[in-house]
């Protein structure tokens, strides 16, 4: 299957939600909304902090203990960036709907039953579109972040970063980071066999991609045409002033 | 009822009594006949505490304020109560309602449409097979397909298993919790049933590997993205569209060996499809329900008084009609809507046609079956 | 799919000899009665050999007889072609009715004392047990339960097992009889002047006993009695009933005709709807219909089902007139009691 290389992202385009944003990479692509500050149910609610709602849907099937795993990952992430002091007795919640998975041609896939890998292969894209989403909704936060997965294969060859279902198949182990736009690791999660020293690469990699670029650099990131190493952080803000910059248009 | 009546009048005069301070507090009529504690209330002497008496006096007043209430009989005015501990949909407000109506009277819709026109519908297909996302207006409606080998249930041995399933999540508004159905999911999921299911637009037989053993399960989950009214026509629409897209991978029955081919080795093969049916909603305005509209938007939905779904094929094969309650409408205006929903229907069969053909095409350009034998050769 | 008419078609020349019969009126008779007439269990049968419709043909014979012994209902669930082919011939159903005859039609009100409202209806083989009560308070939990918490009814539809042959175990999350729920709910909604009464929740509990079609019909016809006798204030009587066509869908024949009342038998072999009508006028509460038909079918079946609830409209307002009139005898009220208002603005409306 071919893979559209560059991100796609479209925020706000859904009505109703106080935030959205649908983004696409690498075969998978998630359409959030973001409501919120909201009012908490009763049972729920803290008295100090805002509560973090994150619910993630699948394409296809009903959500499982798969999708318990991803939100509880999510969400974990999530309440360290936004500003939850500020909105005591309230509520986030943010609605994550897998809406395409890559296929992997050479597999006739079950519905219900994922392996691990696979999990952890789509929660960059997740990741990514709530920040976005959140991004779209105004919801104070202390800063961006974003997330990505890299591949370590099983010949030792060199990492891979997005890897396609196949080569997740392949490969040793994969990893998933996400990272604060100053490069404080945020995330981790790794599944497969690996040492410290293939972690350490994977790491390096994947903070180069998400965190953000000196100004200097960014210019002379400009001139090499390469869509592989598409900057995460440069991504957001990118979409985010577009987006402004439409809106604003009429001014 | 008619004990309810009697006495509900007479503590209504003592009630007028106690307030020219004439006699102890009234309690409120019917209850006090059955509720102990109503009935301590009743029976207590001028002489309890002051305390007690104001409390009395609340309670008579809030009943006054019910039994007082002749301009109220308008059910616009009546406020539903709050359900609690859970978020709400903001409600549309009494001006707008007003306004709304009041500008139907004067043949104009909020958004500038005819009485009888649709909001824009567009329909696009994702990269995989059997993914159709609708948008008609700003409510949008993403369906997928999925199919898997499975066991037939007991009773049908001989057909496949056809699901679809509708789950409205709190995406489309945190009022909708997760695992509750609410009364709009399941009218919504009953009507795509009937439409699509019932109807036999899926030849569930030809779905069927091994009578009673084996037989492909399809499922269509239905995703409501954004709820701007109408979700019946535009998730008929998407889960049409989708299936008609989809591709179940092909296989081969060798004696009592089912063999399932993957994309790669053997081309997938369509659905074997007899029909597409399509809904087409109106919904009823005025005392009577005398105006019909079309494809009513979601502030629309608020105000409507009645509303009529009816789902036919271009054949002009009524499928499913549904007018569940509401004001009665008259049965000509009905047979009238239904003569223009094979118009309309007409019309948005066309466009899926059309749109199916344009991604057929563009699939087939430049070959992503080319590409598929180029990769099967270099496998082998 | 239907073959040509076989001389073995005995029961409607009994059928036919029958209705020509003077001393009996043919309407409004029970079913168990005509299938007793139609099928005396001594009936001559020719044995068919090949073809199916004639095997099955016999297998109606032979469960009508059933019927007739036990006055059950004979609705199964197979969805067997039935024989319509009969119709054609001499313009009468299996059940021996003309086209646009309803069924017996039986009912009675204040079944049960201890309620507010009750009634018990039977329409053919199917039968209703209707519980009204209130209007009381709304309680917390309802207001919870009910996304549509302005309602003031509340509706309750609980199959018994033992209604239809194929026994099955009722599931609270059926989804077909929560729809009906549903409809019965959002149509006497705009019958009854819920203003009177905010913040109060009226509770119709119907119980279904037997299954032999035009069950949503009957569900609010025993709904729309069942208010009555509790004296909740109506515009009118909410009647239904079901109408059909004797063309299968796929059949473009000009020669169908429309069909009023149909048992299960009908349901399963031809396209129907279910029309409420408020107050026998022309305007249509609720219209559902779940089979697949040409649409210049439709405007004959609504005619008929109209009509039809027009007609049950009048059986309805007599029961509720001969127990009123039976109350006053009894003294259980006195003309022009403040009591009876409620029940007397609804009868002397027309």
């Amino acid at each position: 299957m071919t893979i559209s290389a560059a991100p796609d992202v479209v925020l706000d385009h859904l009505s109703k939600a106080d935030g959205s944003a649908s983004y696409s990479y690498a075969g998978y692509a998630v359409t959030a909304t973001v409501n919120g500050p909201i009012e908490a149910q009763r049972r729920d609610e803290q008295p100090f902090e805002a509560i973090v709602d994150v619910i993630v849907r699948p394409a296809a099937g009903v959500g499982g203990t798969r999708e318990r795993h991803l939100e509880s990952i999510l969400c974990s992430t999530l309440r360290h960036l936004i500003l939850l002091k500020n909105f005591p007795r309230q509520l986030f919640q943010i609605a994550l709907q897998i809406t395409s998975v890559p296929e992997n041609d050479y597999v006739n896939s079950k519905l219900m039953q994922a392996s691990s890998s696979q999990n952890l292969s789509v929660l960059p894209t997740l990741f990514q579109t709530a920040i976005l989403a959140l991004v779209s909704a105004a919801v104070p936060m202390k800063t961006t972040a974003s997330a990505t997965t890299i591949a370590i294969p099983k010949d030792y060859g060199s990492p891979l970063l997005n890897p396609t279902p196949r080569q997740v198949q392949t490969s040793s182990s994969i990893h998933v980071f996400a990272f604060t736009r100053q490069g404080d690791l945020l995330l981790s999660q790794s599944d497969g066999s690996f040492s410290q020293d293939e972690w350490d690469v994977a790491h390096d990699i994947a903070k180069d991609v998400c965190m953000e670029k000196k100004r200097e650099e960014v210019d002379v990131m400009l001139d090499d045409d390469e869509s592989q190493t598409q900057n995460m952080a440069d991504l957001i803000r990118a979409e985010a002033q577009m987006k402004t910059d439409s809106d604003l248009h009429w001014k | 009822m008619e004990k309810g009546t009697v006495e509900l009048q007479v503590w209504h005069q003592k009630f007028l009594r106690y307030l020219a301070c004439e006699g102890s507090p009234p309690a409120p009529g019917r209850i006090s006949s059955r509720d102990p504690l109503h009935d301590k209330s009743s029976s207590h002497s001028p002489s309890s505490g002051a305390s007690q008496s104001w409390f009395a006096i609340g309670i008579a007043l809030i009943f006054s304020s019910f039994l007082k209430s002749p301009d109220k009989l308008n059910s616009e005015t009546q406020i539903p109560l709050p359900a609690v501990n859970m978020p709400r949909e903001a409600e549309i407000s009494t001006n707008e309602k007003q306004f709304l109506k009041t500008a139907l009277t004067e043949n104009v819709r909020i958004d500038g449409r005819l009485f009888e026109q649709y909001r824009p519908l567009s329909l696009g297909f994702g990269e995989e097979f059997g993914v159709a996302e609708v948008e008609l207006g700003k409510t949008r409606i993403l369906a997928k397909v999925s199919a898997e080998v499975t066991v037939p249930y007991a009773d049908r041995p001989f057909d496949g298993i056809f699901q679809i399933v509708t789950e409205l999540s709190p995406m489309v508004s945190p009022a909708f919790e997760v695992n509750r159905p609410t009364e709009t999911e399941v009218l919504l999921s009953r009507l795509l049933e009937k439409t699509v299911r019932r109807s036999g637009a899926l030849d569930t037989e030809s779905l069927c590997l091994m009578a009673g053993k084996k037989c492909w399960a399809v499922r269509v989950d239905v995703h409501v993205l954004s709820h701007d009214g109408n979700l019946v026509d535009a998730a008929c629409v998407a889960v049409v569209a989708a299936l008609r897209h989809f591709r179940k991978p092909d296989t081969s029955v060798e004696g009592e060996m089912v063999t399932v081919y993957t994309a790669a080795e053997r081309e997938p093969t369509p659905l074997s499809w007899l029909h597409s049916p399509y809904c087409v909603t109106w919904s009823f305005y005025g005392e009577e329900g005398e105006m019909a509209l079309l494809d009513a938007s979601w502030k629309e939905e608020q105000v409507q008084v009645a509303s009529f779904t009816v789902s036919l094929n271009r054949h002009g094969e009524v499928c499913q009609i549904a007018k569940l309650g509401g004001v009665a409408v008259d049965a000509v205006l009905l047979l009238k809507c239904t003569a223009g929903a094979t118009v309309e229907v007409k019309r948005i069969s066309e466009m899926v046609d059309q749109k199916l053909e344009e991604d057929a095409k563009r699939r087939d350009k430049g070959g992503l079956m080319a590409e598929l034998r180029a990769e099967n050769e270099r496998e082998s | 799919m239907l073959a040509p008419a076989k001389p073995i078609n005995c029961p409607l020349a009994s059928c036919l000899a029958w209705s020509a019969c003077p001393t009996k009126k043919f309407t409004n008779c029970s079913d168990s009665e005509l299938s007793l007439f139609r099928l005396p269990p001594s009936a001559p049968v020719t044995t068919p050999s090949t073809d199916t419709i004639n095997r099955f043909d016999l297998y109606l014979r032979a469960t009508s007889v059933l019927d007739s012994v036990f006055s059950h209902s004979p609705a199964r669930n197979v969805a067997m072609p039935l024989d319509t082919s009969t119709y054609s011939m001499a313009l009468l159903r299996v059940d021996g009715r003309r086209w646009n005859e309803l069924r017996r039609l039986h009912a009675q009100i204040r079944t049960q004392s201890a309620s507010d409202g009750s009634s018990y209806l039977e329409m053919g083989h199917t039968k209703v047990l209707c519980v009204v009560t209130g209007p009381t308070e709304k309680l917390a939990s309802q207001r919870m339960a009910s996304s549509s918490s302005s309602s003031l009814l509340d509706v309750n539809i609980s199959i018994a097992g033992f209604s239809s042959v194929d026994r099955k175990r009722p599931s609270r999350t059926d989804k077909r009889v929560s729809e009906m729920a549903f409809t019965v709910q959002q149509s006497l909604n705009k019958a009854v002047h819920a203003a009177i009464f905010p913040n109060s929740t009226i509770s119709i509990s119907l119980t279904v006993l037997s299954q032999d079609g035009s069950l949503l019909a009957s569900l609010f016809n025993a709904a729309t009695l069942a208010l009555v006798d509790a004296g909740i204030p109506m515009s009118d009587y909410v009647t239904a009933c079901t109408s059909g066509s004797t063309s299968s869908y796929a059949a473009a024949d000009d020669a169908a005709d429309p069909l009023l009342d149909l048992n299960r038998q009908e349901e399963q072999e031809l396209p129907f709807l279910t029309v409420a009508t408020l107050g026998g006028s022309d305007r249509v509460c609720a219209l559902v219909c779940e089979s697949r038909v040409q649409v210049s079918r439709l405007e004959g079946m609504l005619a008929v089902g109209v009509d039809g609830c027009k007609q049950v409209r009048t059986l309805l307002d007599r029961v509720i007139r001969e127990r009123g009139a039976k109350m006053i005898e009894e003294g259980a009220i006195a003309r022009g009691d403040v009591v009876g208002a409620g029940d007397e603005m609804d009868t002397e409306e027309d």
